[in-house]
């Protein structure tokens, strides 16, 4: 059933995979943590890809091996998708360039020796492909290079970053078709005109979608950010009003009797206690002012402390991604009103919101006062609340969010979350 | 021996690493006059009675002075201006000292406004606010003596899981007891209840000398008792609370303990 062709196979197939896997190595890995033990789905690649080239699947074993290696990569050295995607099509774009170069001096060997198998030729070859893969990786300058690429790519908007994807992923396949075609047949040459076009229409599909998405959830944003400009001019409005009416009250009681400045006293005392005070609401990042605001009011008649340090000064609206724009909001709502829920019931009624932001992500503490009893093991797992039956889900929900880290702690009588968002760069 | 381990907890009672004896006061003041009206208190309060202890003097915050809040070796007074007249505020120097250390004190000389000073005491445990135009030298006398009066006590009680970190003062907890329904223990201080996956004799070994054991399911912050009530079992903490974990085995060890 197998033959040496296949046992030939599978070997060159073997050491293939483990030179990509070094070579992502030294190109990505700054001593960072690295699973080895999957380099035992080497040899189990090896032998699926190896069955295919038995049957003649050749073409399904090309793209076998090359989605073999990504899963390799992605397995061992657990980096994020970009960076995974990134190196592994550098690798594999290089390493087909290579063998499209050795290729021709294949044919030229293939002429000299037309009795040599096909497939040891090709074995023979790969040896020095893959020297020649390994010395470019380990070449200082194109580390650097592939290392300030990188860096450009990554910082682009996630539109142009998909047109890209999409050009590589073209630009491989296209590489694998004149790999394929220089030595084989016009069956195969189909067979992957087949593969490449319902790839580009499956991506072309995700990307309208997402673009789509994104456009619907801009629209949306917009409008909520005009809504809370026009709101935040109504309570400038209000304030001017209320200051006005307190001011003739005022100017009334002089001419009034007992009774009526003690009716003019409560109607003052009772506009103070029941309007809402909120320290800097303008200073607030857009946005973020109306969920406080509107959170607070909620609690206008319970005397909490509210303080809040704003040290972000850039535009965060504009600085994340509508999708982190609103998982932001989305998470910064059930926080807050946490956080107001347990500070109410506390003697000291404290709640301090503080927002700084650094070259790459914006953080947001809150923090609250709180008296109650916690189970530290159920905390942040779903139904665990200390509020009635029926909560519990909002903590759960923001834990393992892709692009918002959450941190939570307690010291002393007071806990602490706090909120880190990755920025979306220009 | 280590069940800590299984639950998953990692927990470090920083007493036993020893933190130097060693005091450093930090003046971060900008104002020249206001910085000479500290320095005449720190020698006549501080130089007088112990002339090692270390003083600094900055304007603003630098290089030096990030050193210093990140080393956690010694024990350190701050005195800072909030409103110091460069990018980084008082208040930003509490925020970087309390993002690691909670053990030093923190006093600010302020004209700041009152609001801000009850949340800012809570939220960065700011031992006083001393207003710069009123009565500063007295205030600061006093503040420096009720310091070294409470001898630094703000070692902490830290354990952390993989969903929370927590971290206590020990003067803070008043007592410990044992969950009767699940295999946790009750950390009991005087507004909240923390339940953690351990044992009582987990616990007992991360815990100072201020802690006694006075039932079988209690260990008790001696230092928080008002009163032992030996023949009706039960014992009453400083703030009022009346415990009825008190069993006459311990009785011994407790008087041995409390007499010290």
């Amino acid at each position: 059933m197998f033959n040496l062709d296949n046992i030939i196979c599978f070997f060159s197939t073997c050491i293939a995979e483990l030179v990509c896997v070094y070579c992502f190595n030294i190109l990505t890995n700054k001593n960072e943590k690295t699973h080895w033990i999957y380099l035992l789905c080497v040899p189990l690649f090896s032998i699926v890809v190896a069955i295919e080239y038995n049957y003649k699947l050749e073409s399904l074993s090309t793209i076998t091996s090359l989605i073999s290696y990504f899963i390799l990569y992605f397995l061992i050295f657990r980096k994020n998708s970009k960076e995974t995607f990134f190196y592994g099509t550098a690798i594999y774009i290089i390493a087909l360039m290579i063998d499209i170069f050795t290729m021709f001096r294949m044919l030229i060997t293939s002429k000299i020796f037309p009795d040599l198998d096909v497939v040891i030729l090709k074995t023979i070859d790969t040896v020095p492909m893959l020297i020649i893969l390994i010395l470019i990786s380990r070449m200082k300058k194109f580390n650097t290079y592939l290392k300030s690429l990188f860096n450009k790519l990554k910082n682009i908007k996630f539109p142009y970053l998909r047109i890209l994807l999409l050009l590589s992923t073209i630009l491989s396949l296209s590489f694998t078709i004149l790999y394929i075609t220089l030595g084989k047949n016009f069956e195969d040459f189909q067979i992957y005109l087949y593969i490449l076009t319902v790839s580009i229409i499956i991506l072309m599909i995700v990307y309208i979608n997402k673009e789509y998405n994104n456009y619907t959830l801009k629209e949306t944003n917009d409008y909520l950010i005009k809504d809370n400009e026009f709101y935040i001019t109504l309570l400038d409005d209000y304030r001017v009003f209320k200051h006005n009416i307190f001011h003739q009250l005022n100017g009334l009681k002089t001419v009034a009797n007992k009774k009526t400045i003690n009716l003019i006293d409560d109607i003052i005392n009772e506009y103070n206690e029941t309007s809402l005070d909120t320290p800097n609401i303008k200073k607030m990042p857009l946005g973020i002012n109306r969920i406080i605001y509107e959170k607070m009011y909620y609690f206008k008649n319970k005397e909490i402390r509210l303080g809040v340090d704003n040290n972000i000064k850039s535009d965060l609206y504009n600085n994340l991604t509508p999708r982190s724009y609103n998982l932001l909001c989305e998470a910064l709502g059930i926080l807050i009103d946490n956080a107001l829920q347990a500070t109410s019931k506390t003697k000291e009624k404290i709640l301090m919101i503080d927002m700084k932001e650094d070259e790459l992500s914006y953080q947001i503490k809150i923090i609250n006062t709180f008296e109650d009893l916690l189970d530290l093991e159920k905390l942040g797992t779903i139904k665990y609340t200390t509020k009635n039956s029926g909560h519990g889900i909002g903590l759960f929900s923001l834990i393992g969010r892709r692009k918002l880290k959450l941190k939570t702690s307690i010291i002393n009588d007071l806990f602490l979350n706090e909120i880190i968002i990755e920025k979306h760069l220009n | 021996m280590n069940k800590i381990k299984i639950y998953d907890i990692i927990a470090t009672s920083k007493h036993k690493e020893g933190l130097s004896n060693m005091t450093s006061f930090i003046i971060v003041e900008d104002d020249k006059k206001t910085q000479d009206t500290i320095k005449e208190v720190l020698r006549r309060v501080v130089i007088s009675k112990d002339n090692s202890i270390d003083i600094k003097y900055f304007t603003k915050y630098t290089k030096e002075l990030k050193k210093i809040i990140d080393d956690n070796s010694f024990r350190k007074v701050y005195i800072m201006d909030i409103e110091l007249e460069t990018k980084t505020s008082g208040i930003e120097i509490a925020k970087m000292i309390r993002e690691k250390d909670w053990e030093s004190e923190i006093i600010f000389i302020t004209c700041h406004d009152k609001m801000f000073e009850t949340v800012y005491r809570s939220v960065y445990e700011v031992f006083d606010f001393i207003e710069k135009f009123f009565n500063m030298e007295k205030r600061l006398e006093k503040d420096i003596e009720l310091i070294f009066k409470k001898n630094f006590d703000n070692k902490m009680f830290t354990v952390s899981n993989r969903n929370v970190d927590l971290q206590i003062y020990y003067r803070a907890i008043t007592y410990i007891t044992r969950d009767k329904e699940e295999r946790k223990v009750l950390i009991h201080t005087d507004t909240n209840v923390f339940k953690l996956n351990m044992t009582l004799n987990d616990i007992i070994s991360l815990l100072d000398d201020r802690f006694i054991q006075t039932h079988r399911s209690c260990i008790t912050n001696h230092q928080r008792v008002h009163e032992w009530n030996w023949p009706k079992n039960h014992f009453i903490l400083d703030n009022g609370q009346k415990i009825e974990y008190l069993s006459k085995k311990y009785k011994k060890e407790v008087e041995r303990v409390c007499s010290i």
